[in-house]
């Protein structure tokens, strides 16, 4: 054989010289496709997360009301003044509620998907769950204003059905209750489960989806009916989708701040306590450690769902 | 043997009101955009009308706002789709040391509440001096934007067949051409769907932009005022409209441009 | 120009060889030597090295024909001499007038074509082939082999083919490599591995060998080591003759011959014997003989 590879006159040069060193060192091949998003999102995004915890280890001055930049733990003391900690237990209760209830709801959309639907339907139902979760996050609170408003289709729908005092009633009950929908816990409960409602069912059909037919079709051989295989076949192999959900359901429950300002009473979640903290009053170190909690919620429950393999699921 | 495997009827109403309760919503948007109502949210309508579209069309705020945050989108998705392919091609290209924590450091803007990505960039900006602008809020849009474009990408990634830019390189394509002539053809669809996700959740962004906004609007921070202190609701209705038929079409676009994709597979 | 297959187990080393000689796995110690160059430092897209990859790696994006144009483009060869030269090459592997078509319309042996085609339209000084016929059928597999043995005899360039088919690297060419452990055991024609194996690994899977253990080895005057036996050297002989004796266990018939197991004390031995032979009752005595350097002596494997 005469003619020998020609050598490639275009992997020359200096781009030439980068690849053969690229494969020299592989390490550094990683590093240069790393470098720049590290970059950006350690000084960026770490750096500042950094500096929000170290204000929350600072104080404000009661007198002049400047920070004072020195360790003290006092800001987190505040946290559980009644005040502060009733906020911090009424948001906990809340993603609770909406997480729950958001498994519940989600479930047999997601089941039904995985299971039964096929071809054309399947791709419906991705759609039919891609569109809410994408659609505009403010556009659906907008919507749900429109639904609670004392004018608006809830009222009209429930008196047109001659059932008002089904609704008064749930109104008039202590806590959950108030004035209209718009201005109660229930209110901000159905919009918080709206708005995040999506996130539960992507995971958890994925999980539904990688559990084999067969082990369902097994289950049924072995003459367990469709409930009993629903509860201790399918449900336990598709709890870490449950769980990957969850994370989702709780996380954004936890720090939203505007769901409950326009829907719901006045009594404050922790999203609102950050805003206003670091807003009107100007007490950053209390806004920051008021941004913790979530933090320190979300590593908890980040650290369970990884111990139950959920985060393969996101 | 095959079992009575049909979907129960219990089921299937579960199903469609599920549907429903996170369909029937949206739809109202469309119906509110034509109602000739301006000063409450009354239901059913009075009448019908088309005026407020004309009403809205001429309002310039609408416009200064709609074209901050096209603009913040755009630059933001590009910042992301350069940070999250970058990282889905090293994570997928090698086991390295630490592989899971970039996984999750990419994830966490968006595992965590967005007010404590909000908070922490503004009290970052504010300990730097760095004032508020369009900058700070492409910063902060760009920073939740990376997961997206990583997720399409690294799932593209992981389908395409390791030996195929082994067998570029063994042909005698160096890095870059192996990057320009094989690597990039066959993510690009993947790329570009990651990047329409990232647009779309930039466009749409609230949270964190309320944080790192100064006195610029973008259009949801212009429709947050309008929720908390409604002045125009007619112009707000036509602007709820619009922003739902805008936002679907990057995600209508996504959806084509990956399921297209894994039906040719 | 030699035509070298490679052989061993799934899991043996053989596709970590091959990916050793192309660059994509950097040896901890020693050197890759190609035609006498050292070739450790050298990426893989500057060796003088092409592949034929097990699952073809076509690329997808691109039409039969820029598939196997893609080594002249990435050297800068233009569209239309690049092109013209990938048409020849498609004529050679007998796909000619197939060029438009995208990798997904052909069947798994056209593949297989292409991915030849491309490799070789590069003029590497050694092509690698990775179980380029596993994935093919019996019948195309057999076809295929001539093929391929043709088509190296017609570029005259060497060919490392790794299988796992023993039948395959027999009988594809003149040189032989059986690979273990990540190591070479034995090299050699085919007839030297399979009559005088080296090691009892390469005994132990080249055809069906008897594997003669120490004690018995002494027990038939030879030196007390592991020896190899061929079934067919073998022959039914007269009772002062015999190098060995034992109870006719079973009996297994192959067509013209047949198998014949023989228990002497706790081991057995294989004879293969013309299926005219009449053979005696089972359980009784019979004697075995064979050609004195038909008993093969082994080496340890490392």
């Amino acid at each position: 054989m005469t003619a020998v590879a020609a050598v490639n006159s275009k992997t020359h040069g200096i781009w030439g010289r980068i690849s053969d060193l690229m494969w020299r060192k592989p390490g550094l091949l990683v590093a240069t496709l790393l470098s720049l998003p590290i970059l950006w999102l350690g000084i960026i995004y770490l750096g500042s997360l950094f500096t929000l915890l170290l204000q929350s280890f600072y104080s404000i001055d009661e007198f002049s009301g400047m920070i004072r930049r020195e360790f003290t733990l006092k800001t987190y003391g505040e946290l559980l003044s009644p005040a502060n900690f009733d906020i911090i237990l009424r948001t906990f209760l809340m993603a609770c509620a909406v997480t729950i209830s958001a498994a519940f709801i989600a479930f047999p959309i997601a089941y039904y998907a995985a299971r039964y639907a096929r071809g054309r339907l399947k791709a419906l139902f991705y759609l039919a769950v891609m569109l809410p979760l994408w659609s505009s996050y403010l556009v659906k609170i907008y919507a749900w204003k429109l639904i609670l408003a004392k004018e608006g289709i809830v009222n009209w729908l429930v008196s047109e059905l001659g059932l008002s005092f089904l609704l008064n009633a749930l109104l008039s009950v202590p806590v959950i209750g108030g004035n209209s929908l718009s201005v109660s816990y229930v209110g901000t409960y159905l919009v918080l489960l709206y708005v995040w409602l999506p996130f539960m069912i992507l995971p958890v059909q994925a999980a539904l989806e990688r559990v084999p037919t067969n082990l369902i079709e097994a289950s049924r051989d072995l003459g367990g009916t469709q409930r009993q295989t629903l509860r201790i076949v399918i449900i336990p192999l598709a709890m870490p989708g449950i769980i990957a959900g969850s994370i989702f359901t709780f996380s954004l429950t936890l720090g939203d701040f505007i769901v409950p300002q326009i829907i719901g009473t006045s009594r404050r979640f922790i999203g609102q306590a950050v805003y206003a903290h670091q807003g009107t009053a100007g007490n950053i170190p209390l806004a920051a450690a008021f941004a913790v909690v979530p933090i320190v919620i979300m590593t908890i429950y980040l650290w369970v769902a990884k111990r139950q393999g959920a985060l393969d699921a996101l | 043997m095959r079992f009575d495997d049909r979907p129960s009827a219990t089921l299937r109403v579960a199903v469609i009101g599920g549907l429903l309760f996170l369909h029937l919503p949206i739809l109202l948007i469309f119906l509110y955009a034509f109602t000739t109502e301006d000063k409450s949210y009354e239901f059913p309508p009075p009448g019908l009308t088309l005026r407020w579209f004309a009403v809205t069309w001429n309002r310039p705020d609408v416009w200064e706002a709609l074209e901050l945050s096209l603009k913040v989108a755009a630059v933001s998705s590009l910042i992301a789709l350069v940070l999250g392919t970058l990282c889905a091609a090293a994570v997928s290209r090698s086991r390295f040391f630490g592989r899971e924590s970039i996984s999750l450091l990419v994830i966490l803007p968006i595992a965590l509440p967005g007010i404590i990505t909000g908070i922490s960039l503004r009290s970052a900006f504010n300990l730097f001096d760095i004032p508020f602008s369009t900058l700070t809020i492409i910063l902060g849009h760009a920073t939740f934007c990376v997961v997206v474009v990583y997720n399409n990408a690294i799932a593209r990634f992981r389908r395409l067949s390791g030996s195929i830019i082994e067998a570029s390189m063994d042909l005698g394509a160096d890095g870059f051409q192996t990057f320009r002539y094989v690597i990039v053809p066959n993510i690009a669809t993947a790329l570009l769907a990651g990047g329409m996700l990232a647009f779309a959740l930039s466009f749409d962004e609230v949270i964190v932009t309320t944080f790192t906004a100064g006195q610029q609007q973008t259009l949801p921070i212009w429709m947050l005022e309008e929720l908390v202190r409604p002045r125009q609701r007619p112009v707000t209705n036509v602007v709820a409209m619009v922003v739902v038929a805008v936002t679907f079409m990057p995600i209508l676009g996504a959806y084509y441009l990956t399921a297209e994709k894994v039906a040719r597979r | 120009m030699p035509f070298l297959p490679c052989w061993g187990l799934p899991g043996s080393g053989k596709t970590t060889c091959l990916r050793l000689i192309s660059g994509f796995e950097r040896p901890t110690s020693g050197e890759i030597r190609i035609f006498d160059k050292v070739f450790n430092e050298v990426p893989p897209n500057r060796r003088p090295v092409n592949t034929v990859f097990q699952d073809y790696a076509l690329f997808p994006h691109l039409d039969v024909r820029d598939n196997v144009a893609y080594g002249p483009m990435v050297r800068g060869i233009g569209r239309q001499q690049r092109h013209a030269e990938a048409d020849r090459m498609l004529e050679l592997v007998k796909l000619g007038g197939l060029g438009r078509r995208s990798p997904a319309q052909l069947s798994g042996g056209q593949r297989q074509r292409v991915a030849l085609a491309r490799a070789l339209i590069n003029k590497p000084r050694v092509l690698l082939l990775d179980e380029p016929l596993g994935a093919l059928d019996l019948k195309l597999r057999e076809q295929m082999q001539e093929e391929l043995k043709s088509l190296q005899e017609t570029v005259g360039i060497t060919f490392v083919f790794v299988t796992h088919d023993q039948g395959e690297a027999l009988s594809m060419s003149d040189y032989i490599a059986v690979i273990n452990n990540g190591r070479v055991v034995q090299y050699g024609s085919p007839q030297q591995v399979y009559d005088l194996p080296r090691t009892r690994f390469v005994a132990g899977f080249v055809g069906s060998s008897n594997l003669v253990p120490p004690e018995l080895s002494e027990q038939v005057g030879a030196a007390s080591r592991w020896h190899s036996l061929r079934p067919e050297t073998i022959s039914l002989v007269a009772a002062e003759r015999a190098q060995i004796s034992g109870r006719l266990h079973s009996v297994r018939y192959l067509g013209s011959m047949q198998r014949v197991q023989v228990r002497v004390g706790v081991h057995s031995i294989d004879a293969v014997l013309p299926a005219s032979i009449q053979l005696p009752e089972h359980g009784s005595r019979i004697h075995l003989g064979w050609p004195g350097n038909a008993l093969n002596p082994l080496e340890d494997d490392a």
